[in-house]
């Protein structure tokens, strides 16, 4: 049976970039996860970056044309305290549910792949539960 | 019929947020609005309340594909403060993580540029390229996107033997495969036809917009920090800036590319001509007073770190990066251009929005 594509959307909040290398040589490695062209197409919501004001108005108003659809995973130290920037991160954002976190500054390629399909299956866990009676 | 066309802010080839806003009129681009700052950081006011070692940490996550450009400018920064010399195995070090940093950046960014115009195998290849320089940055430094290594006056970490040795081993392969890369690469007709004077750059515009880097040479300017104020141990390497003429996405990508094959020789180089003696140094203690400042050629330009101490601590810390995109520039880049070129365009120019919002 062919393997189901994963499909990524990825918001940098401020990060340095550094995480978004790695979510980007994770992706360019492994044929079952590419990434969504909007996040209405996404299966996981990637976050990085510590969630500046200025981002963070942006990635609401993303988050809710999409509906909410895709679980989000905070990559990084950063999207998760704000960790070296002094501030931000999820931790200090309310009203925005993030469903897993993988922490590193940044984390290896090879444990961002994990921890996407990790949030994509659970996800997918979950809606086939919903859908069986 | 003209319509708006809205890119980003989030965009999967796009390491940070900005947006673009192009009115097209028949396949043209005739306007273009531009939006940053979705990500001001704070970060030179921030390394002012710092103590040296967290500073150290934060220069190295300004930007992380950078990240080595930031700690090398602002450790030579308080190295003239602390007026402290630099011993020549720190030194060779220093520019060989600096130029696995550049090839790696650049390589990313020519791989962009291809995957833009529809060659996406030979895209995906340059990625490998990038990543294997990655690694082999890790092998020096102690991670991909590099934690804190240099220090005032030396290193935190030196290169055992056995890691020189490998590294060595393989970087004639690297460069030798890069070079065929290249050499079948630049005079492909599908190339030509897709990058030549496409999203030119004139040297006059280019100088007037105080453009920096890879993007500078493009446009014809011989300006490399390397070169012209060398530092590190770029005096003992015999280097040469490469410059290209025609300022389109074709120059760009051709300075991109040739520079990050030099960048791979001067590791080789370097690593060769490493000295046996201690690189490593303790963080120093009381800080002098005074002012000082210093340069270094960024993957993207030259960064110049500024910094003011009253004899206790930092009083002013200013962070001077390259220039990246702002309305101007991105209208004399993409007015007029086909819509089919405008990601092509922006991919050559490789604009990072970190630095710009630290
Ligand atoms: S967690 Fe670290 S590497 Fe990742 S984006 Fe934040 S500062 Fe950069």
């Amino acid at each position: 049976m062919a393997k189901r594509i994963i499909r990524v959307y990825r918001f940098n909040t401020g990060s340095c970039g550094g995480c978004d290398l790695e979510i980007m040589a994770a992706i360019s490695d492994n044929a079952d996860i590419a990434w969504a062209a909007t996040p209405q197409e996404a299966d996981v919501a990637v976050i990085t970056g510590p969630l500046t004001p200025g981002a963070k108005a942006a990635l609401v108003a993303l988050m809710r044309d999409s509906g909410d659809r895709a679980p989000i995973l905070a990559v990084g130290r950063c999207a998760i305290d704000g960790h070296p920037f002094g501030r931000g991160g999820v931790a200090s954002t309310a009203g925005l549910v993030v469903h897993s976190s993988l922490d590193g500054c940044p984390p290896a390629p090879l444990q961002i792949i994990e921890a996407i399909r990790r949030a994509a299956g659970v996800h997918e866990e979950q809606r086939d539960k919903r859908m069986t009676p | 019929m003209s319509y708006s066309l809205a890119l980003g802010p989030f965009h999967p080839a796009w390491l940070g947020p900005q947006r673009f806003i192009l009115r097209i009129a028949s396949d043209r681009v005739v306007d273009v609005e531009y939006q940053s700052g979705f990500n001001e950081r704070g970060c030179a006011e921030r390394l002012l309340r710092l103590p040296l070692p967290d500073a150290l940490h934060l220069v190295t996550r300004i930007c992380g594909e950078c990240s080595f450009a930031h700690s090398l400018a602002f450790c030579q920064t308080l190295e003239r403060l602390y007026r402290r010399d630099v011993g020549t195995r720190a030194a060779l070090i220093r520019v060989a993580a600096a130029e696995l940093e550049r090839a790696s950046a650049h390589l990313r960014a020519a791989g962009a540029v291809l995957h833009a115009i529809g060659m996406d195998q030979r895209g995906a290849h340059l990625e490998t390229f990038s990543h294997q320089c990655r690694d082999m940055l890790a092998q020096i430094t102690g991670g991909r996107i590099p934690p804190p290594f240099c220090a005032p006056g030396g290193l935190l970490r030196d290169l055992s033997s056995g890691d020189r040795n490998d590294l060595l081993a393989s970087l004639p392969g690297i460069s030798a495969d890069l070079y065929r890369f290249i050499d079948r690469l630049i005079d492909q007709r599908l190339l030509l036809a897709r990058t030549v004077e496409v999203g030119a750059l004139p040297r006059a515009a280019a100088e007037q917009f105080g453009v920096r880097g890879p993007m500078a040479r493009a446009s014809g300017i011989r300006r490399d920090v390397r070169a012209d104020q060398p530092y590190a141990a770029y005096a003992m390497l015999a280097f040469q800036p490469i410059v290209q003429e025609g300022g389109d996405v074709h120059a760009r990508l051709l300075v991109l590319l040739l520079e990050a094959y030099e960048s791979v020789k001067l590791v080789e180089t370097a690593l060769q001509r490493l000295p046996e003696e201690d690189p490593l140094v303790e963080l120093p203690g009381e800080l002098p007073h005074g002012e000082s400042s210093a340069m270094v050629e960024g993957p993207r330009g030259a960064i110049r770190y500024t910094v003011e101490s009253d004899g206790l601590r930092l009083t002013r810390v200013e962070i001077d990066t390259p220039r990246q995109c702002d309305r101007l520039l991105a209208r004399t880049l993409l007015s007029r251009a086909q819509l089919d070129d405008v990601m092509a365009i922006l991919a050559s120019i490789a604009i990072c929005v970190a630095c710009a919002e630290r």
